[in-house]
């Protein structure tokens, strides 16, 4: 009967291979950076996606995630993001957002001018601004930018 | 050590801002952007650009390019793109001598929503009584593909115009050397 270590090293091996053998198959995307205030941060992150009405966790890898087969076109996906102390939640990602990396950005009071060219509704105070810039393999980038106001 | 003057021609560094006329037309592109077009109805979600240099006899020139074709900022990754050389009159294909650089523009076009309102939402840090909006829009900074792009083409530098932040940025296929508000740079002579 094989050791522990030996199933192990089959079962790696073999997960190894079923990569490689679909590997044009699988869609992965790329967290860049995370940003908070203009600096960068380093910390580890979770994400979920809004997949049949319920949140799942994408298989991770350290910097990213595997695009889940759910993922068709033309839908628009909902995304839950932690990192730090920060929970984000992102509605409406059409699904071409997931051919392309992402860079995850926080912006807090003292705000960056360039996130109050946006008028603030009446009675209300701006309390966050954070987004995901999609960076895709061609054409220009484009923003989903979340604002809180309290 | 004693106190003196340094040429510009000696400072690396230096970056000199392309002519007042070509400025000039730069700054028609970023309206250009802004208006209609045949696919982009409402104007504002299309780059405009093309490139700039000189003519055999020295004088400067700008190319404009086709314009490009509506892009829903809803759809990463999508259609938001300008073929710089591809010129808008084909007879002035080639007439350059010397090309600078290219340029184009970021487009303004914005598209809210207001998602919910006094809602505990799950994906804030405040809890009850939130209004939150999203917005789609177009990142105003030359993209990872403007920076691989330049590294390709060599220029000293290139330009993109953003019409949403009114920043201009110049860049090269590394960086951003310098940034410039789009007013002063239509104007500055």
């Amino acid at each position: 009967m094989a050791s522990r270590k030996t199933r192990a090293v089959i079962l790696t091996w073999t997960v190894l291979v079923s990569i490689e053998l679909f590997a044009g198959q699988i869609r992965f995307v790329q967290i860049l950076k995370f940003e908070v205030d203009g600096k960068q941060h380093n910390e580890k992150f979770m994400i979920f996606l809004k997949l049949d009405d319920k949140l799942k966790e994408p298989l991770r890898f350290e910097n990213g995630f595997v695009v889940p087969e759910e993922v068709s076109a033309d839908e628009k996906f909902d995304a839950r993001l932690i990192f730090g102390k920060y929970d984000l939640y992102f509605e409406s990602i059409h699904a071409s957002a997931f051919d392309t990396n992402w860079i995850v950005g926080v912006d807090e009071a003292p705000f960056d001018p360039d996130n109050l060219e946006t008028p603030v509704p009446a009675g209300k105070k701006l309390k966050l601004v954070y987004w995901i810039q999609f960076v895709p393999r061609h054409g220009e980038e484009t923003r989903l930018v979340v604002r809180v106001y309290k | 050590m004693d106190g003196g003057t340094t040429g510009a021609d000696s400072v690396s560094s230096a970056v000199e801002l392309p002519s007042f006329s070509v400025r000039q037309e730069m700054g028609a592109a970023v309206d250009r952007s802004g208006s209609p077009t045949s696919s982009d109805t409402k104007g504002g979600f299309h780059e405009e650009g093309g490139i700039w240099g000189t003519l055999a006899n020295g004088q400067d020139k700008v190319i404009n390019a086709v314009p490009g074709a509506y892009s829903d900022p809803k759809v990463p990754g999508g259609t938001a793109s300008v073929a710089t050389t591809n010129p808008a009159i084909p007879a002035e294909s080639g007439m350059l001598t010397t090309v600078s650089g290219t340029f184009h523009v970021h487009p303004k076009g914005e598209i809210k929503e207001t998602t919910s309102s006094t809602t505990n939402s799950p994906g804030t840090i405040t809890i009850g009584g939130t209004t939150t909006t999203k917005t789609f829009n177009f990142a105003q900074p030359p993209s990872a593909v403007d920076m691989s792009n330049a590294k390709t083409l060599g220029t000293k530098y290139n330009v993109v115009l953003g019409a949403r932040d009114k920043k201009v940025y110049l860049y090269n296929g590394i960086k951003t050397v310098a940034t410039f508000p789009l007013g002063k740079f239509r104007t500055v002579k």
